[in-house]
């Protein structure tokens, strides 16, 4: 666990910087976890083991032995006879290995003892169906996910009279961990828009040929509930929006652009759904209130608007580790 | 006067002489106006009849208000008859005939309105004016607009190209002589940027400027930058559509050499029947902006109608404020009709530190304010542009004047406020306004608020900022 908080750090870091390369580094991070907990392999039903002993080609102690298993190795999980596993190793051997030998991955599995997969395969079926709340890693639960969605601005003439609309697009992205049925999460998106500067007039837009360019750039931090007793898993939460507000025009004097950052509220739900037993999609609507501290300033002023939050909406995927509690 | 005798017949009356100074009666009527120190002209009248009035229905009241006496001359200014009966009859009196009528809306003689600036020396150049509106950045913004606007100024008229003329000067005592007088474009604006210009004080005469004021005004709206002089107008890249409402002494002084008479005068004027002409001339011919530098204490409905006219038609209009504060700050027309005219505005006078220049006027006219300069402080603190160089036709300086050197001249008045606005509105036309109004209430929206907070009357809505203007607003500031 302690590998994985340091994995994730700097890579946050890197997301929340450059937001841009988000897709990157998640798909970094994913390497990263997957390669120092075995998930590459969670599609089937794996063990690890416990002991040091050998394959055998028969369900029986007195059977030859085969490879040599080395503490730690993990083996795929065929089939079950008696007290033996039919196993596949990851060099793709096959052998029979005592199950006490075995620890299979899984909540289920006490820490040290017996192993006991959670569901035994039948005979039959050469490879155990995938079964991501089955063979998800026990309570643990944190992810990466990246994000796409709209967001309708509150401060829908003001919008309407720079943009031509209230709707931006906003991608981003963060990391969630659930305590429990407690999670906690941090994201960050960016949406950027180029409209056009004006002139108001009783309400009317007189639009004045010069580009102006709104980049917004909500940090997230947000607490909530989420259901984790299958693979569909609602949630809902709330927190505090840091925005970074950024508004650039050609030809700017001192003062005449804008870099501020507001501090305001949201409020979220949504739900995901596991496919994997590392991949979930899902949705969320949230609405967001971040005033703007600027009094009487730009269009928001002249509309009396001072709101820079919305509705969103968007869809996610989340990569990790997905806890059954 | 013996002068007023000498044009009898119609013939001689529509016959041009002189192919700068118009008719024989015009030049009488003003050359008695100016001797007589009369603020109209002498047997012109405007009247404005009820709607339904036919032309030929009106033509008979005139002749019943005149006790059936000879047809005399009938000229439309759209609505407005601009009628001349010279001769046995004060005005006064056809006036007060006219508005017994029950067919006349309103009728009164045909004023003469003033110039609204004070000329100087040449001295150095500063152009402080366009340093104080911040115009380098307004430029970045918008290359000084754009050649498909063209800003009507109504003036003292502007030479769009050299010649010279005779005129007949009396040089004191009893010595009359002919002289040459040459006349020389302005340097600064290009011919090919002058559109239509036309003449509405001789009536389609050539156009020409004899006072420096045109030449002067039209410079702050739109004169050439990187040019010798040095010197720039705010809308640099738009066109000129020079109209001449105005006359200046010098014109007056020809015809007094003409008629012999021993005399000067030193004031030129603008006749009511040409600027309403020259208002509707140029909202027809589709220009976006006018400008008017003159006024005068003499209100009239015909101004409302005529800068409504124009303003219903997309042009906005800036009219100075008016120099006479010091003289008691009598109400200035058409000045005071911009208040309710939105998309007309009203311009006071700043002096270089943003404080309102001694002469110009107050009141709830006052709509916004623009540099306009003051010489008390100097002559480098009035506004600079290129005219022609004064004292070759300060008349009380020179006996024979010349109108073609031009330098660097120093002139203050709300008559040099005005084209700022003018120039600003012009630049906003070229970013894609259209609608006169949008223009007067972006112009207020960011003025810069000096004076008392909120609107003023000595400063109106406050100092133009034209960067902040051109610039508008963004979505967040």
């Amino acid at each position: 666990m302690t590998r994985h908080a340091f994995a994730l750090t700097p890579s946050w870091t890197a997301v929340t910087v450059r937001g841009v390369r988000l897709a990157a580094s998640v798909s970094a991070l994913l390497f990263v976890l997957t390669s120092t907990t075995g998930l590459a392999s969670a599609q089937s039903a794996t063990a690890v083991v416990g002991s040091a002993t050998a394959l055998r080609d028969r369900a029986d102690a007195s059977a030859a032995t085969g490879d040599v298993l080395q503490v730690g190795a993990t083996v795929t999980l065929l089939r079950r006879d008696g007290q033996w596993w039919l196993v596949t190793t990851t060099s793709g051997r096959q052998g029979y290995v005592h199950e006490r030998f075995l620890r299979v991955e899984g909540a289920a599995a006490p820490q040290g003892s017996a192993p006991s997969p959670p569901s035994a395969p039948s005979p039959e079926v050469r490879r155990p169906a995938p079964s991501p709340s089955t063979s998800s890693s026990g309570g643990m639960d944190a992810q990466l996910f990246g994000d796409a969605g709209i967001l309708l601005a509150t401060s829908k003439d003001s919008a309407t009279a720079v943009f031509g609309s209230e709707r931006f697009t906003a991608f981003g992205g963060g990391a969630s961990a659930a305590f429990g049925p407690i999670f906690v999460q941090a994201s960050y998106r960016r949406s950027s828009r180029t409209g056009e500067r004006v002139v108001v007039v009783d309400d009317e837009v007189f639009g004045l040929g010069i580009p102006t360019t709104l980049v917004m750039q909500p940090l997230n931090l947000t607490v909530g509930y989420k259901f984790r007793g299958s693979r569909f898993r609602p949630y809902a939460g709330g927190g505090l929006t840091m925005l970074s507000v950024k508004e650039t025009s050609p030809f700017a004097g001192d003062g005449d652009d804008v870099d501020e950052r507001f501090t305001g509220a949201h409020a979220l739900a949504g739900a995901d759904v596991q496919v994997m037993s590392w991949l979930a999609v899902g949705a969320e609507v949230e609405y967001s209130s971040v005033k703007t501290t600027l009094d009487n300033s730009g269009v928001l002023g002249e509309f009396g608007e001072d709101d820079l939050g919305g509705w969103a909406v968007r869809a996610r995927v989340s990569f990790g580790l997905f806890g059954s509690r | 006067m013996a002068l007023l005798a000498m044009a009898q017949t119609r013939a001689q009356d529509q016959a041009s002489d002189h192919p700068l100074l118009g008719t024989e009666k015009q030049r009488a009527a003003r050359l008695r106006a100016a001797l007589e120190g009369l603020d109209y002209v002498p047997g012109e009248v405007l009247v404005k009849f009820k709607d339904g009035v036919g032309s030929a229905a009106a033509s008979g009241v005139l002749r019943l208000a005149r006790h059936g006496g000879e047809p005399i001359q009938e000229h439309w200014i759209h609505d407005i008859l601009h009628a001349r009966a010279e001769g046995e009859q004060d005005v006064r009196d056809l006036v007060d005939q006219l508005v017994r009528q029950p067919e006349v809306e309103w009728a009164h003689p045909n004023y003469i309105y003033r110039l609204e600036s004070v000329p100087n020396d040449p001295s150095f150049t500063r152009q402080w004016n366009l340093s104080l509106l911040e115009m380098p950045r307004a430029w970045d913004l918008t290359s000084g607009g754009s050649s498909s606007v063209t800003v009507a100024v109504i003036d003292s008229g502007l030479t769009p190209s050299a010649f010279t003329s005779s005129f007949r000067l009396w040089q004191g005592g009893s010595s009359f002589g002919t002289f040459a007088i040459p006349f020389a474009a302005n340097p600064e604006i290009a011919r090919s940027r002058i559109v239509e210009a036309r003449d509405f004080v001789y009536w389609n005469g050539p156009v020409f400027d004899a006072s420096g004021h045109g030449s002067h005004v039209a410079g702050t709206v739109l004169q050439e930058t990187n040019n010798n002089l040095g010197l720039a107008g705010m809308a640099y890249g738009a066109r000129l559509m020079a109209l001449k409402a105005c006359y200046a002494s010098w014109e007056l002084n020809f015809e007094l050499g003409r008629e012999g008479i021993r005399q000067r005068v030193y004031d030129g004027g603008c006749d009511l029947n040409a600027i309403l002409s020259a208002i509707y001339y140029a909202a027809d011919r589709g220009v976006q902006v006018i400008n008017l530098s003159l006024g005068g204490t003499q209100p009239t409905p015909a101004y409302q109608t005529a800068l409504r006219y124009a303003r219903d038609r997309g042009v906005f209009v800036a009219i100075a404020a008016g120099n006479a504060f010091t003289d008691g700050n009598p109400t200035s027309y058409p000045a005071f009709y911009a208040r309710d005219l939105d998309g007309v505005m009203t311009v006071g006078a700043t002096n270089r530190n943003g404080a309102r220049a001694y002469y110009s006027n107050t009141g709830t006219y006052v709509e916004i304010a623009a540099p306009g300069g003051d010489i008390r402080q100097g002559s480098a603190n009035g506004i600079y542009q290129a005219s022609m160089f004064e004292p070759d036709l300060d008349p009380t300086g020179v006996l024979i004047p010349r109108f073609d050197r031009y330098t660097e001249v120093s002139f203050q008045g709300t008559s040099m406020a005005s084209p700022h606005v003018a120039g600003l509105a012009a630049l906003l036309y070229a970013q894609g306004l259209t609608n006169p109004a949008a223009v007067e209430a972006a112009i207020k929206r960011f003025a810069r608020d000096i004076g008392s907070t909120g609107r003023d009357n000595e400063f109106g809505y406050g100092l133009i900022d034209p960067p902040a203007t051109l610039r508008g607003l963004g979505y967040v500031r």
